[in-house]
């Protein structure tokens, strides 16, 4: 898994490549403990091959807490296979979570 | 020092010993061959001496019988008797006298008589040597009848020379010397008188005084001769030893010591003087000069050559170590690979390797030419191969790459012919492209030539395009790939083993039903080549479809760690992508909750893959606590999902399995879950 982390203005937009599970996850972890100063994120999902309950669980922490400073939080380019998971687990109903 | 000189001896004696057994030396041979001539010559020499010598000795002691014999006629002749004496008187003593002046052993005066062959002595004196029986027998006044000889008629007759005559008389062996004589002693009277008739004087000699006398002179002379003889050979022996046996050993010495010498500065002979030894020390010193030169030559190409082999065959070992093992049994598929080089290192190249989607990819390739240079080529396409396989390209894209890339640094214009197939288990397809590579086989139900999608050898023009070609192939399938050191192997008539042998032999398998295609290909190409020399590398690929696996069974201890051994083993199976990775993600929150619950310490954890024509089933043993996690699974409608984190894993394997079942027996948890490989129907057209 590798992920890019693009500040824009006060959105900060996260690239994540490869499988998110429980061995590479918390390494997702570390990489979005420090949002530097962003105030919205973007988790650029494209190339997100795979999720399972550990990325959830890290998806929802970050969502939390950027929903708690106030900022908005998206999961974009979800490929259908990982839709499922989200959708499968209410988590679309939660945040917003596209595929484009 | 002296050590070696004396383990160089012992050397050189153990090198000699056997010629020494077999024959003389030379200095021997020639010595003694010297020794015989001259005693032969000495024989010869001793026998003419001999003869000649006893012939004038003969003639000394005629001389010697004469000079009695005429003395005593001279005597007889003119002597005149004094008055007061008679003749036998002056006689006896006058005859003794003879005998001791002139060394013989007797002197008598007989009258022969010619009618009757008898002789009667008148008178005889004897020498020291007369023999006791003569003295008795013969004495004045005996008539002998028919002893007169022929010698004794002449000396009557008037030969006044003497008539020597050898006879062995009854009494001695004796040379006896006739002459007549006139006048004697009248035995009546005692005067002196004229005799009508002649008398004839004998005197005689022992002819075994003449030889006794002839041969202690002779033994002197013999012992002398033999005397020079000897130290003649002595001198001409220690001559031969000192001036030609001697150097001649100093130079064999020498040369046969020359290579233990040979570090050593002692080995240069002298060349003082003139003789032929020193032209030959000369010649020897100049032919070492040259032999050192040319060892030292033959030492350092010889370095070079052991040196430049070492880097052969490290770079064999390297370019083996590029290749797979020669044998690989995964889960879907038995691999046999084979290459052999025709010189240290070759041109071909054999590779394959499992992806991780379960495919098998599986390659075959000959670069132009032999040697180091075909080998470098060669190891730069198989790390191309390596790494384009990784990246799940399909055989005609990576055929595209890899010649680009070949083709963009290639400055000796170099070429390799590539085969490339995959193998997909799920869909029992293989996908094929060709580089103008030899047409492969597949052993199946006939042989089958994958002859599709053909094109031009890589590595030459930027650009190619390449086609690809499908076949399904079926459990027991065997896929054939090889280079043309098969068909173009050459035995030593020069025949080829050509693909009609091959395709021959390959329909045998089929036929026979043959477990190990390459064994079998390998052995008939043996048969076929025997000696004679290969002059191109022989290399082969089978990979023989297995019955894909019902169960997959894997030991495991609960450390979240082992999550990548799960990942591989559901990933290697035959079955579709999608399916794979739903499986997967039921395996990974299944596992991890077991690694997080089930046991206070580590323990021991069986994940099972049972799969059957519909369905797949994934199967956790674990003998940690008890626990249902089928039970209380998440209501998805009433989770808190802005707090809440638990259950979250359960709830999603449930969701995606079709069934699942939990079972605690023989206290272990079982928990099963079941796939449908059905649905996923849809997704294997993306795959």
């Amino acid at each position: 898994m590798t992920i890019k982390k693009t500040l824009d203005a006060d959105t900060l937009t996260v690239t994540v490549e490869g499988w998110l599970d429980t061995m590479t996850s918390p390494e997702f972890h570390r990489e979005v403990a420090d949002l530097e100063g962003a105030r919205n994120v973007v988790l650029d999902f494209g190339k997100v091959e795979y999720i399972s309950s550990a990325g959830l669980r890290e998806t929802v922490a970050l969502y939390r807490t950027v929903s708690a400073k106030g900022g908005t939080f998206s999961v974009r380019k979800v490929a259908p296979k990982v839709m499922d998971v989200f959708t499968l687990t209410g988590f679309d109903k939660k945040f917003e979570i596209r595929a484009d | 020092m002296k050590k070696d000189q004396s383990s160089s001896d012992n050397n050189q004696k153990s090198n000699k010993m056997p010629k020494e057994k077999k024959t003389f030396s030379l200095f021997a041979r020639i010595s003694l061959l010297m020794l015989l001539i001259i005693l032969i010559l000495d024989g010869v020499v001793l026998m003419l001496t001999y003869k000649i010598s006893y012939e004038n000795n003969l003639k000394i002691f005629e001389d010697q019988l004469r000079g009695a014999a005429k003395a005593t006629v001279h005597y007889c002749e003119t002597y005149n008797v004094y008055d007061d004496k008679t003749d036998s008187e002056i006689v006896d003593p006058l005859f003794d006298n003879i005998c001791d002046l002139f060394n013989v052993t007797y002197i008598y005066v007989v009258e022969p008589n010619i009618d009757t062959r008898s002789e009667t002595y008148l008178e005889i004196a004897f020498g020291d040597d007369a023999s006791e029986k003569a003295k008795q027998t013969r004495s004045r006044g005996v008539t002998v009848s028919g002893t007169l000889n022929d010698a004794e008629i002449e000396a009557y007759n008037g030969n006044t020379d003497g008539v020597i005559l050898h006879e062995v008389t009854q009494f001695d062996d004796a040379l006896i010397c006739y002459m007549p004589c006139t006048r004697y002693v009248d035995m009546d009277t005692g005067q002196f008188v004229q005799y009508k008739k002649p008398l004839i004087v004998g005197s005689e000699i022992s002819v075994q005084r003449v030889n006794a006398r002839f041969e202690t002179r002779f033994i002197q002379i013999v012992i002398l001769t033999l005397s020079v003889t000897l130290v003649i050979t002595g001198a001409f022996a220690i001559l031969l030893y000192f001036k030609v046996t001697k150097p001649l050993r100093l130079i064999s010495d020498r040369m046969s010591r020359f290579v233990t010498d040979r570090k050593k500065e002692i080995n240069k002979l002298e060349e003082k003087g003139s003789s032929e030894f020193v032209q030959m020390s000369r010649s020897f010193n100049t032919m070492t000069d040259e032999i050192n030169t040319y060892i030292d030559d033959i030492q350092e190409l010889n370095r070079e050559r052991h040196m430049q082999e070492a880097e052969l065959d490290i770079a064999r070992q390297i370019q083996k170590g590029l290749l797979k093992p020669e044998r690989a049994d995964i889960a879907t598929a038995e691999i046999h690979g084979h290459m052999y080089p025709a010189r240290n290192v070759g041109g071909d190249l054999y590779d394959y390797c499992q992806l991780d989607d379960g495919r098998t990819f599986v390659a075959i390739a000959d670069v132009s030419g032999k040697g180091i240079s075909a080998s470098l080529f060669m190891s730069r396409a198989i790390t191309l191969l390596h790494l384009y396989a990784q990246m799940n390209y399909t055989p005609s894209r990576i055929l595209e790459e890899y010649n680009n890339i070949l083709a963009s640094q290639n400055p000796n214009g170099l070429f390799i012919t590539t085969f490339i197939a995959i193998w997909n288990p799920v869909k029992g397809e293989l996908i094929y492209s060709n580089a103008g590579h030899n047409i492969p086989y597949v052993l199946s139900d006939r042989l089958i030539s994958l002859d599709q999608a053909h094109g031009v050898a890589a590595g030459l023009f930027e650009g190619e395009t390449y086609e690809e070609a499908l076949i399904k192939l079926k459990p027991g399938d065997t896929l054939f790939l090889y280079t043309d050191g098969v068909n173009e192997a050459k035995n030593a008539e020069g025949a080829f083993y050509s693909t009609e042998r091959l395709e021959e032999k390959l329909s045998g398998c089929i036929e026979a039903n043959a477990p190990d295609t390459m064994h079998a290909i390998l052995s008939d190409l043996h048969d076929f080549v025997r000696e004679a020399e290969q002059n191109d590398d022989i290399t082969m690929l089978t990979m023989k479809i297995k019955e894909p696996p019902k169960e997959t069974v894997l030991r495991l201890r609960s450390y979240i760690e082992q999550l990548p051994t799960v990942k591989q083993s559901i990933f290697a199976q035959p079955l579709c992508e999608d399916l794979k990775r739903t499986i997967y993600l039921a395996a990974e929150e299944i596992f991890v909750n077991i690694c997080s619950y089930a046991y206070d310490k580590p323990g021991d954890v069986t994940m099972k893959l049972l799969c059957s024509d519909n369905t797949v089933e994934l199967i956790f043993i674990d003998g940690g606590k008890p626990f249902d996690p089928t039970k209380d699974v998440l209501n998805i409608e009433d989770y808190d999902h802005e707090h809440a984190i638990g259950g979250l894993g359960r709830y999603l394997a449930f969701s995606i399995a079709g069934s699942y079942h939990y079972e605690y027996a023989d206290e272990k948890n079982i928990l099963s879950l079941t796939f449908s490989r059905e649905e996923q129907d849809d997704d294997q057209k993306d795959a």
